[in-house]
């Protein structure tokens, strides 16, 4: 099969607007078959809305998403039959069973057995508990049961919102493994969404960068690990802001918002020579420090970078 | 176009809004109290029926006795012979084995407690405890007979007030002969009173309770009847020739108003005999238990008959000059409608009462301890509880949704919107239909081991399209169900609508039930209204909030007494006695109602189906 080349989602030049405030600014974005796309941003950035309108919650005003060719607005049956997910805490029905409530979701699509609930409740590990009623649910618990529920029409396209949250290190772990496994045995496509970054270090084969409703980029985790090999590692130098008006022309390019902190790009052989002219200026350097390519860093760099008022 | 997955019917959506509904607690609880009340109803209103039947119908007889003696001690002896004439009349009836509500009593018992309280009158001032000047100062009513018993014997100038010896005017059926001499009854004769004469009015006193006695001992339904047939076959004949004489006279003066005016009366009276000696005939015939459904049916044939012969109305000079008319009527004209829309309510309650007699439909609230008046009552009240669950089901549907944010696990998948929201009305009336059915049953089963079978199967009579008929049991019943869950249902579909437009279960719950009572208030404020001349409001939706109140015949307000069952007393029932038998004949009607009701409801549901659609789950 050549899934490669088909993504399952398509999210092209979407903008949404709430309560007169824009959201989400012209993001576009493709996630394939069996990769984990890692959704990164802060709090509020916008990642929650993206999946609302992914899952047909809110509604799609400019733009359009499809998953696996159907679009989410005019062929809504369609695509909600390829796509299973959880949207911030999975919040289900307190006065049943977690079984009940998996029965409740499984009878919504048709011909998924008693089989197939036994079969997500093993895969969560919630098979001992899975005859409680959700009120005595921890919210790891809930977590799993979240993660279940999104299993049971077995999608091509699996959407999880934070989905760390209240889970412990174990579970965090079990999480990734599933997650591995579903989107290279099977063939899934992950998209999960985070301000955890750390977590998604080790599950995620690409990421997308959103910050204030705007896609500022999407990296696969290789381009995030030499995001340094062209241009040298980023390097950072906190100065006494008093001498900041010496700065050698030549590293204009270097100034940030704080005047005590200079960053930018070099390559490794320049580094003594760029301590050099600094000194030699009359600049008064407290620190210099270089930085190693991880999603954070690419993360800190880039929402820095495009934050209001700095450059876009 | 490639559809996923099979067995995507709506289905197993109402089955997940069925298990949601009946496994929250709070659900479970409301349905085992309606369980039990189903249950306590009955049992309750048969225990307060049995406790008032004892208040009301066992008479302490011998608290009477410590009555007379208080009014004795304090020298009213008008009064202790009052008490004495209930005591006596009372006992009698009693040592024969006759209640209260036997006919003969109903017939007797008042006349014969005037004539005992006047001889006990007799007797104080004979025993010298009392003088006839005295008694006449403080009078509870002896002074009337004495002074007619004295007036036969001596010849006082006799009055005659009441030709026919008939003071009842309405129901054709004539009590004892009242006041004959009119004045005289009332004058002092206190110079005239001497032992002699005492002895004298005694012993006519005396004869008349001998003679009463004897009729109630010789009494037989039949010949009661009989004679009350042939009163108004007299009645008939009389008028007959009544009418004949002013023929006679209207050759001479054509021009005569007043002539005119009586002719008219006379040859609608005649006109309406025939209904009138045919529901005597009737009741003669049938040998009909006194005070039962045709007994009432009967009288009621003839007070309509009666009301319908009298809508004659006067020429519009007279109207004029009439101060009475022109004050309570805004013109002629409103004067002439009037009477043509009470003549036509009359005509029909009269046609009703005739079918009814004819058919043996039964018309409501004729038998009294009726099984089947009472499975009807326990019923409506139990349909308005399941309304009142059902709002709470309603309302709580969708916004308990978006409260616990189930909503967003429920929406991603691949269903409809519409299907889904759908599934949540299917369910709420397939478990809405379920405790109608199960009040059906327990309210039948209840109230047959209650009251008996009794008349728990028989037709129910029913007026509409300008005629009556009668419908079977099971038919009348599921009729009048479905008119209850067709009154409750605005205030379901508005607690549904609400809760999917503002999402908040307590607004959605208490905004509906708040305005079902005022909606109940309105009904009679829009009755009140409507008599008051805003005859555009029977065209509202206001007036409908209970529709069951316009499903009474033309007959129901020409019914008395009603039941004394224990259905009685609640709020419908009065609304129904008052307006009833107004609906025929006036703007207000059943058809009306429904129309409303279904266009009220539908609106709703559009509304939350559109609203539903667009909505988007923002939280
Ligand atoms: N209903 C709403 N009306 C107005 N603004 C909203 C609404 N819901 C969310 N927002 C705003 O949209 C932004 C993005 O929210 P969200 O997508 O939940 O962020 P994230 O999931 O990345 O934390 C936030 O600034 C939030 O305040
Ligand atoms: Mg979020």
């Amino acid at each position: 099969m050549d899934n490669v080349k088909t993504p399952v989602l398509e999210i092209s030049s979407i903008s949404k607007k709430l309560g007169g405030r824009q959201i989400l600014n012209n993001i576009t974005l493709n996630v394939y078959p069996g990769e984990v796309f890692g959704f990164l941003g802060p709090n509020g950035s916008g990642k929650t809305t993206t999946i609302k309108l992914m899952l047909g919650l809110l509604r799609v005003e400019s733009g359009s998403i499809r998953i696996c060719g159907h679009d989410v607005t005019d062929d809504f049956e369609a695509a909600m039959g390829y796509i299973g997910g959880i949207i911030e805490n999975p919040e289900m029905y307190r006065y049943l069973t977690g079984r009940e409530n998996l029965e409740q979701y499984a009878r919504m699509y048709g011909g998924i057995g008693p089989g197939r609930i036994e079969e997500v409740t093993a895969l969560v590990g919630l098979s001992d508990r899975i005859d409680d009623k959700i009120a005595k649910y921890s919210l790891g618990m809930r977590q799993r049961l979240g993660l279940a529920q999104a299993l049971l029409n077995r999608p091509r396209l699996l959407v999880l919102d934070e989905p760390t949250n209240g889970l412990d290190p174990a579970g965090i772990k079990d999480l990734r493994d599933t997650l591995r496994e579903l989107a290279h045995k099977e063939s899934v496509a992950v998209f999960i969404s985070s301000h955890q970054l750390a977590e998604l270090d080790l599950i995620c084969d690409r990421i997308g960068i959103i910050n204030n409703g705007i896609l500022l980029d999407t990296l696969t985790i290789e381009e995030v690990r030499n995001a340094g090999s062209g241009a040298g590692p980023l390097i950072t130098v906190e100065i006494d802001p008093s001498t900041a008006e010496n700065l050698p022309p030549f590293l204009e390019s270097y100034r940030t918002d704080d005047p005590s902190k200079l960053t930018g790009q070099t390559e490794r052989e320049k580094i003594p020579d760029l301590i050099y002219a600094l000194c030699d200026s009359g600049v008064r350097i407290y620190s210099v420090s270089s930085a190693r390519h991880s999603i954070e860093e690419v993360f800190l760099s880039m929402t820095s970078e495009y934050a209001p008022g700095g450059r876009s | 176009m490639m559809k996923t997955a099979a067995g995507k019917g709506i289905r197993p959506l109402i089955a997940n809004e069925l298990i949601k509904i009946t496994k929250q607690i709070s659900v479970r609880i409301f349905l085992i109290i309606f369980a039990a009340l189903l249950i306590i109803v009955p049992l309750a209103t048969r225990g307060l029926d049995l406790i008032i039947n004892r208040i009301s119908f066992t008479e302490d007889y011998d608290s009477y006795l410590e009555l007379i003696s208080l009014y004795e001690e304090n020298g009213d002896f008008s009064g202790a012979a009052f008490y004495k004439g209930r005591y006596e009349s009372y006992a009698y009836f009693r040592d024969l084995g006759l209640g209260n509500s036997s006919v003969e009593a109903s017939v007797y018992l008042d006349s014969l407690r005037e004539l005992y309280s006047a001889r006990d009158a007799v007797e104080y001032i004979q025993a010298g405890r009392c003088t006839y000047g005295k008694l006449r100062e403080n009078d509870w009513g002896q002074i009337r007979i004495i002074n007619e018993c004295y007036a036969e014997a001596y010849g006082l100038p006799a009055a005659v007030t009441d030709p026919e010896g008939d003071g009842n005017e309405g129901t054709g059926v004539p009590d004892v002969p009242d006041d004959k001499y009119g004045e005289a009854a009332n004058a002092d004769i206190s110079d005239y009173i001497t032992p002699e004469v005492l002895v004298r009015i005694y012993t006519d006193i005396s004869a008349k309770i001998a003679g009463i006695e004897n009729k109630v001992r010789n009494f037989d339904i039949r010949v009661f009847y009989s004679d009350r047939v042939a009163d108004e076959e007299d009645n008939y004949a009389s008028e007959k020739i009544q009418l004949q004489s002013i023929e006679e006279a209207l050759k001479i003066s054509p021009k005569d108003k007043d002539l005119l005016y009586t002719r008219e009366l006379l040859k609608r009276s005649l006109e309406q005999k025939d209904s009138v000696i045919f529901a005597l005939t009737h009741l003669r015939d049938s040998g009909s238990e006194f005070g039962g459904w045709e007994y009432k049916t009967a009288l009621a044939v003839c007070a309509a008959s009666k009301q319908a012969a009298s809508c004659v109305p006067v020429d519009s000079e007279t109207f004029e000059t009439d101060p009475n008319l022109s004050q309570s009527f805004k013109d002629y004209k409103t004067y002439t409608k009037a009477l043509a829309e009470s003549e036509k309510q009359a005509v029909a309650a009269r046609d009703t009462g005739l079918y009814s007699l004819r058919r043996g439909v039964v018309s409501r609230d004729t038998v009294d301890d009726s099984s089947r008046a009472a499975f009807q009552s326990h019923l409506a009240i139990a349909v308005s509880l399941s309304a009142l669950i059902v709002t709470v089901i309603a309302g709580t549907s969708v916004a308990s949704e978006h409260g616990s944010g189930t909503i967003r696990l429920l929406l991603i998948r691949p269903r409809k919107r519409t299907c889904i929201l759908a599934s949540k009305v299917l369910a709420i009336l397939i478990v809405w239909g379920a405790m109608l059915a199960l009040a059906f049953a327990v309210t039948f089963v209840m109230d047959a081991l209650l009251h008996g079978f009794g008349d728990l199967f028989r037709s129910d009579l029913y007026y509409a399209f300008g005629r009556p008929f009668g419908v079977v049991f099971i038919l009348s019943d599921i009729a009048m169900l479905f008119i209850d869950f067709l009154s409750l249902l605005p205030a379901v579909s508005l607690a549904f609508m609400l809760s999917v437009a503002v999402r908040k279960t307590p607004l959605a719950i208490a905004l509906p039930l708040i305005l079902n009572y005022f909606m109940s208030a309105m009904q009679m404020i829009c009755f009140i209204a409507y008599s008051e001349g805003i005859k555009f409001i029977a065209y509202t939706p206001l007036p409908y909030s209970d529709l069951s109140v316009f499903t009474g015949t033309p007959l129901d307000r020409f019914i008395q007494g009603g039941g004394t069952g224990v259905s009685g007393i609640t709020a419908g029932t009065l609304a129904k006695e008052i307006l009833g038998g107004t609906v025929a004949g006036t703007d207000f009607s059943l058809l009306t109602g429904v129309l409303w009701m279904t266009a009220i409801t539908s609106a709703f549901v559009l509304l939350s189906f559109v609203i539903f659609k667009k909505q988007q789950v923002k939280s």
